[in-house]
């Protein structure tokens, strides 16, 4: 296509109000399907984000069967070395019988579409409502804003960068030039606090028992123009307003921040300052104040501890373990309080969905030129692939992706072309 | 709070200014360009092992990566403020291969990457080099290499740390020894495969908050040359 053609095909997506990037399978019912409990993608002339696959303009149900096929020998790639046995797709056998239609709905198909330009919206995520918050220069004005896919409309949250709230009400925006971070309530534009922390990434807890709020960050040592390693850390925390900041913890590389659900309790990883223990820590903040600390404890005690993520419900963690030797090395799941922790059997980057599902982005094998989606079950311990990567190509850059409240789509940055995509896996 | 709508003028300029078809927000039908494509060097990947998180994996980006942001002023100054090279996680010991036929240049010569280096010069024009390596690496200059050949151990930067920064850091620089590129532009590889998806500070770019769309890919990072001024001395930044 040349530049007066994508042109002209612009103008008329914007006069039309744009046109979906995937087929819509419900105009073209298959006259047979195949009962498949994964999503299984039909072929559909969606523009690929990925230009290493050729798309095709099949639709059909003998097209998806192959594909259900396809998924119970197509498993994740693993890396060559790798002890792991791959998961298991699990989809319901096929049969080549023909099945006349049904008021049954057909699987559903993904679909991917682009929902931003090339170069913008970084570092973003997404608010409760589903409104996919970013930060961006337009219309002149560099800050965050909240737009909802699909919507023309962007909203100005506020002219920095920084953490939000997920129902957006508050805000921590990051001044590294001024060494501050402003805790700002943006209904009304009010200052709640100004913390002196260096502009350190500042995060929200949630709400507690009583309805009260706090704020924490890990602020780097005064080294951190020095050498390399080891980066030094204080882990503090303090009340919406500013007050009660304490320093909880000091320690070694610390990262990977995060509040379990009820608000009470932190959990990072790092070492203690004593280089000893590497690990996923947590301590117990409401039992902290500013003249008496509850210590820290480690969970998970292991070098090579990194990524750790924790779920939304705060009963699972999720983590990295590099360069251990290949028992260690791997993903790993265990219970928040250290339990059950178990090498799960797939490598990739992972996101925790609100559903409890661990949605990941395996390694592709060298015969792949995409990922496919795939989704963990804690409970069961089954994987389920929800795309397929000739159909629904997810090539993502920087492992930029978040999954989307009730756990149907993702959003990504396509390496591809570097814009925002969104993958819709689930009706 | 301001609200901001996009007009059809702002749709198209952003379209033309990607150079592609764009529905900035709301479904639409693209084309997208061709990823970019390594130049024709014939070079390869410093490891005969496949990745894996228990062998090797691609831990920093070359250029404005928030890790070197943080040391501007120190580990990078000379480099303007820029990560010039690649890192590559890889226990201590691990076995490192030329990039490509060529020549030694310098056995722990003059150009950074404690405790020891290696350069060694390509027909093509570009020198790779292997930084903190484990020991001196056997090789002689003037000595010739062959792609893939074993030329050195990985190590860690202080030499004693390789229980928290076992990594390669592999350079390529230009003729003079004086100008580093970005090697993920030189090196055919599926680079985004390389992280194993095991995030890192060096994995994400610093945001220039007054032009975020900036140095933010792997393969739009400006060349460095040795001694100029910071690239990266932003005024307002993040994260």
């Amino acid at each position: 296509m040349n530049r007066k053609a994508a042109l002209q095909l612009l103008a008329g997506l914007l006069a039309s109000g744009g046109l979906t990037a995937c087929a819509d399978t419900s105009t073209t019912p298959p006259t047979q399907t195949a009962p498949a409990t994964t999503a299984a993608p039909t072929i559909t002339n969606a523009a690929s984000p990925n230009s290493e696959v050729a798309s095709t303009t099949t639709t059909g149900s003998t097209q998806t069967a192959n594909l259900t096929t396809q998924a119970a020998t197509t498993a994740p790639a693993t890396t060559a070395n790798s002890p792991t046995v791959p998961p298991t797709a699990a989809p319901t056998p096929v049969t080549n019988t023909p099945v006349p239609p049904t008021a049954t709905a057909p699987p559903f198909t993904p679909t991917l579409k682009m929902v931003g330009p090339a170069n913008s919206g970084y570092y973003f995520t997404f608010a409760a409502d589903g409104r996919l918050v970013f930060y961006a220069r337009a219309n002149n004005q560099a800050g965050s804003w909240a737009a909802t896919i699909g919507n023309p409309d962007w909203q100005f949250l506020a002219p920095g960068f920084g953490n939000f709230t997920s129902d957006l009400s508050l805000a921590a925006l990051s001044d590294k030039a001024a060494g501050t971070t402003l805790v700002t309530r943006l209904d009304g534009n009010k200052t709640l606090a100004t913390l002196r922390n260096r502009g350190s990434a500042t995060i929200f807890s949630p709400a507690d028992q009583s309805g009260g709020q706090q704020v924490a960050y890990l602020l780097r040592s005064l080294q951190q123009d020095g050498p390399e390693e080891p980066q030094h850390f204080e882990l503090w925390v303090a009340n919406l307003d500013g007050s009660q900041a304490r320093a909880v913890w000091t320690g070694l590389e610390a990262a990977n921040l995060a509040w379990f659900p009820a608000g009470r309790k932190l959990m990072w990883t790092g070492r203690d300052s004593t280089n000893q223990k590497f690990g996923l820590w947590v301590q117990d903040i409401a039992k902290t104040t500013q003249s008496a600390t509850a210590p820290a404890y480690t969970i998970i005690a292991s070098k090579g501890v990194s990524v750790a993520s924790l779920s939304p419900d705060g009963q699972w963690v999720a983590y990295w373990v590099t360069l251990q030797g290949d028992k260690f090395s791997g993903v790993w799941l265990a219970r928040s309080d250290g339990s059950q922790a178990q090498k799960l059997d797939w490598l990739g980057g992972f996101r925790w969905a609100d559903t409890g599902e661990l949605l990941y982005l395996p390694v592709r094998r060298s015969n792949e030129t995409a990922r496919a989606l795939w989704s963990y079950s804690p409970k069961s311990g089954k994987s389920t692939r929800l795309t397929d990567p000739a159909q629904t190509p997810l090539k993502v850059a920087l492992d930029q992706w978040q999954v989307a409240p009730g756990a149907k789509s993702i959003v990504f940055r396509n390496a591809a072309d570097n814009s925002l995509w969104q993958c819709v896996f689930r009706a | 709070m301001a609200n901001f709508r996009l007009t059809r003028r702002q749709y198209l300029k952003l379209g033309v200014t990607a150079g592609i078809g764009v529905g900035l927000v709301g479904p639409a039908l693209v084309f997208s360009p061709p990823a970019a494509v390594a130049q024709a060097t014939g070079f390869r990947l410093p490891f005969e092992a496949e990745p894996g998180p228990a062998t090797w994996y691609l831990r920093q980006w070359y250029g404005n990566t928030r890790w070197a942001y943080r040391q501007r002023r120190a580990l990078y100054s000379q480099g303007q403020g820029f990560h010039f090279g690649v890192d590559f996680w890889a226990p201590c010991g691990t076995p490192v291969v030329a990039i490509g036929d060529g020549t030694v240049a310098a056995v722990d010569g003059p150009y950074g990457a404690a405790p020891h280096n290696l350069v060694i010069r390509h027909s093509n024009g570009w020198a790779s080099l292997y930084g903190h390596l484990l020991t001196r690496s056997p090789m002689r200059v003037g000595q010739s290499v062959r792609q893939g050949q074993v030329v050195a151990e990985t190590g860690a930067p202080s030499g004693s740390d390789c229980n928290t920064h076992p990594h390669l850091h592999l350079e390529i620089r230009d003729s003079s020894l004086s100008r580093a590129t970005n090697p993920v532009n030189l090196i055919q590889a599926d680079w985004y495969n390389l992280t194993l998806g095991v995030d890192s500070e060096g994995l994400q770019f610093q945001l220039d908050l007054n032009q975020p769309d900036r140095w933010q890919t792997i393969t739009d990072q400006p060349d460095v040359r040795f001694g100029a001024a910071l690239y990266n001395d932003y005024g307002r930044t993040a994260p």
